[in-house]
């Protein structure tokens, strides 16, 4: 939560237009503020570089919009829970029939996920059951984690009984590489889904 | 175009469409002064040559010169000479026509006089008095046709006042005296006239 003066932020939004049909002037979606202090010196940084800086996305949209970019028929029948992790942070964004979307972001300060497993279990639980009852998700959407996660040859013991859910590890460069070069191998291995937020805040050009 | 459009710093930069009309300015600013570029280097390019021609050429020249005038020097200082000797010349030529402007032309004022004498009127001496400023010249007529129905004085005077040459290089002109004189053995009367100079010559 955010306690700034609207001055003092970075904010946008969009609409999620399958969620708008509930009563007359009613609208829901998404918005993303940051405090403009924080973002503007990450700018800097870039404009030091002589980079010119043109989009700040959020992670976990940045993720889905990649993610329906690269396999825009995935979501046309189910609705989608994408998680992404990094060391101490959890994108997750819930998708509903490539339309609407649903975005939360999960900490774990002194855990790693690994230790934190149950924690993360209750976060997207939550999630998925909030996303049900209040924006007219599917209550078992598919689970996809990508990103940092140790624990992806084991995920359907962790997690699918938990959720009720189908879960999978997705590397979004197993699709688009070949692994000719020593480069290329490397990005296709499961550690370079790290780096999976990158290319969907690439795929922006305004 | 992505589903889901998120942008914090949507107000922070310019457009696309705004970005790319800059960078096509800048692009055609880069293309002029690229341009501009070439044609100054390539306008610069041919003086360096012309002044390199030139400076071989000048060579060539001073090197000819010294071969055929041995002893003056180079081509340039004895350019400088020849100029400094020409500009002289022209300054003492400038002197002598200024000089024979102002001298008078006598032949010019001979024929004026005698231009205004009857046929049997001759110009008998011109005498140039520059101390006194004046002029004397003496007209003969044969005696026997001296009579004062054929010579009339006060027609050569009045004729001499009429000729432009005349009257701008002499005042008045007057008879002085007349005589009869035995010239190559006939009398002749002799008539002397005079004018007075209007101006000193130099």
């Amino acid at each position: 939560m955010l306690q700034l003066p609207a001055a003092q932020c970075l904010a946008d939004w969009f609409p999620n237009p399958a969620a708008g049909n509930k009563a007359p002037g009613h609208q829901e979606g998404v918005l993303a503020a940051v405090p403009r202090v924080e973002a503007l010196r990450h700018l800097d940084v870039l404009r030091d570089a002589d980079l010119l800086p043109v989009v700040v996305d959020v992670g976990c949209v940045a993720l889905a919009n990649l993610f329906l970019t690269l396999h825009p028929e995935a979501c046309e029948s189910d609705d989608v829970c994408l998680v992404n992790l990094s060391g101490q942070m959890a994108d997750i964004a819930l998708i509903g029939n490539g339309q609407k979307l649903f975005p939360r972001i999960v900490l774990s300060l002194n855990q790693t996920w690994e230790e934190a497993l149950d924690y993360l279990k209750q976060n997207l639980m939550d999630v998925i059951e909030y996303g049900r009852q209040r924006l007219d998700f599917c209550g078992s959407p598919r689970v996809i984690f990508t990103g940092d996660v140790p624990f992806h040859d084991r995920l359907d013991s962790e997690f699918g009984a938990g959720l009720g859910s189908e879960t999978c590890f997705w590397n979004p460069f197993s699709r688009c590489l070949r692994p000719r070069g020593r480069r290329a191998a490397q990005m296709v291995e499961p550690g370079a889904a790290r780096m999976a937020a990158s290319p969907g805040i690439a795929l922006r050009r305004s | 175009m992505v589903p889901f459009d998120l942008n914090l710093i949507r107000e922070e930069v310019p457009p696309p469409a705004r970005r790319r009309m800059t960078l096509g300015l800048m692009l055609a600013y880069l293309v002029f002064s690229s341009g501009v570029l070439v044609v100054v280097v390539y306008g610069s390019t041919r003086k360096l040559v012309a002044a390199h021609k030139d400076r071989v050429d000048i060579a060539r020249l001073d090197m000819n010169f010294r071969e055929e005038c041995p002893g003056t020097g180079d081509i340039l200082s004895a350019a400088k000479q020849l100029g400094e000797r020409a500009t002289r010349r022209v300054e003492t030529l400038n002197l002598l026509e200024d000089t024979l402007s102002r001298r008078m032309d006598l032949p010019r004022l001979m024929a004026g006089i005698v231009g205004a004498l009857p046929r049997t009127a001759t110009l008998h001496r011109v005498v140039l008095d520059k101390e006194n400023g004046m002029v004397r010249f003496e007209v003969a007529v044969p005696a026997d046709a001296a009579s004062p129905l054929t010579i009339d004085v006060r027609q050569f005077v009045a004729a001499w006042g009429r000729d432009s040459y005349l009257a701008m290089e002499l005042g008045k002109i007057r008879p002085v005296a007349s005589h009869h004189r035995q010239i190559q053995g006939e009398e002749v009367l002799v008539m002397e006239f005079a004018g007075t100079l209007r101006r000193q010559e130099a």
